[in-house]
């Protein structure tokens, strides 16, 4: 090492003269500037990068040099360099000119005075050691997409030209300085996902488990024998016989589901085959909310949801003793007897497992003449998305 | 057909159909609302088993067909026909292109052969500018549908019933407060008729009704007879009579008239005030039709003559309700 360090003196003095001729050189070839501190931790942050876009820019920074006090701050925004010293030539499509001081921080009461591509911003005194942060809002970002700069100095004087400022390249005597690259962004990264319509529907003679079945109590089939007595079960006029069966939705329709029922017997009722109606739809076959007591011969059927996210609909809401068949034609609601069938059910939104109850109830008069009456329920599901 | 990824959805679309079992015929009501002002020259409607989602193969729901469909109706934009491109799973609605204004719209296609199979399928709906759905689309939407595992069948067996029931008294039409089987007319008079009542409830739900008869002998003591009514004669004291009616009388003042929900009637030789007869085996009261409760009070009328042989005169009446279903 110490013959290295020999060998090297006299080169090493001569490398150290030629580099002081160069710095004098150098301070001598560049006006107008005055050794400035360099400004640290500076950053501008921009809320979009969408070249064209309307942005905010928070620029920020922590002055370097001690005491010295600072009343106004330069921002040059330059298309090729950060540097004083290089040209600072015009960022295509950016634009300050309507920009607004929306937030500063480390100062108070500074005010904007914006440019195309500058801003001054300047105020009250302050100590150039704070960290300080201007939000400027309404600045347009450049176009096509591009990197571009920004040169910031701060100055002693509210006004730069004071301190000599002339332009991006002729700065004057400033305190600090630092420059920042920025750029646009060619593309914005698009994300896409579907979730796809779902309806999902069935009717059971026990109540389902979750997803009609796939889990837990299996569907069954929904076959109602109503009346009493083994091994033929029958109805007579002393009371009301009911059995029932479970129907469970589930939708992501955001308009909700609506279920409605048609009656296979066109008068609405029980029938014996022969298309009399012989036990006819309940209280005359009306869409009267809360239903209708059943006292002579009629069949009907009542809804008891499972929770609050379903709605029985009129005549179909009478709880537990009062019971429906809508048989009105050309009102509204639709009838049972009607192309699409009358509604019973229905949800506001979306719902999920959503199960409710149906009781079907009949009843015979002194004078319903003997026989087996049916009827098929066909229970359809509508989504609105 | 093409997916435009800058068109937009269809809000509050839905598909309603006339009948949810697999493989029936259904009636479609399709109905969404129109998000673009742009021209509109057709409707794509795409049946689809696997996905609502475009872009993505569709596969045509099994046993699905839309080839007989026919448009019934439409609101909203009109003026659509069914085009000839149509198939068994797509069926476009084209018209000369015109602007569409946004809002609602609703068709209404009939004969379409739901799947066969239970379970959910998809219908996509997209909206082009040219009228045979070629080209991009300018709006487009998805809705599920479903064939659910089976109706609610609902059966009941009412059987055949006659309810019929006799007493002295018989409150209402209650067969429950039913009383006595005895009457008793006390000592006979030459100066005065004895009268007493009966009464009866019948109630059926026989097609074709109900017929009451009356079977027994006049009123006997050993060989000794009081002769009955066989044709309808008043009441006469002093002579020797025995007949009833199902009326009520004034002379004597005895029995009333058939009361209840029912609409029996009385047969027409008992059904003369103050006029009395009997003959064993008649019919007294019936209905032709099925009948709700209907109670009939039976008078009788007892005299005698001078000439009547003393002793205890009975007879046992029996009556028989016979319903045809």
């Amino acid at each position: 090492m110490k013959r290295i360090t020999k060998a090297l003196q006299r080169p090493l003095y001569a490398v150290a003269a030629l580099a002081m001729l160069i710095g004098i050189a150098a301070t001598a070839v560049v006006p107008g500037l005055v050794s400035a501190g360099e400004l640290t931790d500076r950053s501008i942050k921009m809320s979009t990068a969408v070249p064209g876009a309307t942005a905010t820019y928070n620029i920020s920074f922590t002055a370097d040099s001690g005491a010295t006090s600072i009343r106004s701050v330069v921002v040059d925004f330059c298309d090729a360099s950060p540097l004083y010293e290089d040209v600072c030539g015009h960022t295509n499509g950016l634009n300050a000119s309507s920009a607004t001081l929306s937030a500063q921080s480390g100062t108070s009461g500074w005010t904007i005075t914006p440019a195309a591509q500058q801003l001054i911003i300047s105020g009250a005194s302050q100590n150039s050691g704070a960290t300080i942060s201007f939000t400027v809002a309404g600045i347009t970002n450049p176009s096509p997409h591009t990197q571009f700069y920004a040169r910031i100095a701060s100055y002693a004087s509210q006004a730069p030209a004071t301190d000599g400022y002339v332009s991006a390249t002729n700065v004057g005597t400033n305190i600090d300085f630092g420059g920042i690259a920025l750029t646009t962004t060619q593309y914005t990264v698009d994300i896409t996902a579907r979730v796809q319509e779902k309806l999902q529907f069935c009717v059971s003679k026990l109540n389902p488990g979750t997803n009609c079945g796939a889990s837990g109590q299996a569907v069954t089939d929904p076959e109602l024998t109503l009346g009493t007595g083994s091994p033929t079960k029958v109805i007579d006029e002393q009371q009301v016989y009911d059995d029932n069966a479970f129907i469970q939705v589930s939708t992501n329709a955001q308009s909700g589901v609506v279920i409605r029922m048609k009656n296979s017997n066109a008068c609405g009722g029980l029938d014996r085959g022969n298309n009399l109606c012989e036990i006819p739809a309940a209280g005359s076959g009306a869409s009267t909310a809360g239903g209708f007591t059943i006292s002579g011969a009629g069949f009907g059927l009542y809804c008891t949801p499972g929770s609050a996210n379903l709605t029985a609909e009129a005549p179909y809401d009478g709880g537990t003793t009062n019971y429906g068949m809508d048989t009105e034609t050309g009102v509204t609601p639709d009838s049972v007897t009607s192309t699409y069938g009358s509604p019973i059910l229905s949800s506001a939104g979306a719902i999920n497992n959503e199960s409710a109850e149906l009781v079907y109830g009949a009843r015979a008069s002194l004078t319903t003449p003997a026989g087996i009456y049916t009827a098929s329920m066909d229970l359809i599901a509508t989504g609105t998305f | 057909m093409i997916f435009n990824a800058g068109a937009s959805e269809l809000h509050n679309r839905f598909a309603k159909i006339s009948a949810s079992q697999a493989g029936a015929t259904a009636r479609y009501n399709i109905g969404f609302d129109i998000a673009t002002a742009d021209m509109l020259g057709s409707i794509s409607l795409l049946f689809c088993g696997n996905s609502p989602l475009q872009g993505e193969a569709c596969i045509a729901p099994n046993g699905f067909d839309a080839s007989s469909a026919t448009l019934l109706a439409e609101a909203g934009e009109t003026g659509f026909s069914i085009d000839p491109s149509s198939t068994t799973n797509h069926i476009v609605l084209t018209r000369t292109a015109v602007n569409a204004n946004p809002g609602p719209a609703r068709y209404t296609l009939s004969d379409i052969v739901n799947p066969g199979d239970i379970g959910g399928f998809y219908l996509r709906i997209q909206t082009f500018a040219t009228q045979d759905a070629t080209g991009p689309s300018t709006d487009f939407g998805g809705v599920a549908l479903v064939i659910p595992n089976d109706n609610v069948s609902v059966s009941t067996y009412v059987p055949p019933y006659l309810l019929f029931c006799l007493g002295v008294t018989i409150d209402g039409t209650d067969c429950e407060t039913v009383s006595g089987n005895y009457v008793n007319f006390g000592e006979l008079s030459t100066r005065s008729s004895r009268t007493t009542t009966t009464q009866m409830v019948v109630a059926t739900n026989a097609g074709d009704g109900y017929v009451i008869t009356v079977n027994g002998t006049t009123m006997l003591s050993g060989t000794n007879a009081i002769p009955a009514l066989v044709s309808n004669d008043v009441s006469r004291p002093g002579t020797s009579q025995f007949g009833m009616n199902l009326r009520s009388n004034n002379d004597p003042d005895v029995g009333q008239n058939p009361v209840g929900a029912g609409t029996g009637a009385v047969k027409p030789s008992y059904n003369v005030p103050d006029r009395y007869r009997f003959v064993s085996g008649e019919q007294v009261a019936g209905a032709t039709h099925s009948d709700a409760y209907r109670k009939y009070t039976t008078s009788y009328i007892v005299n005698i003559a001078k000439g009547q042989a003393p002793g205890i005169y009975v007879s046992t009446l029996s009556y028989i309700c016979t319903a045809t279903f």
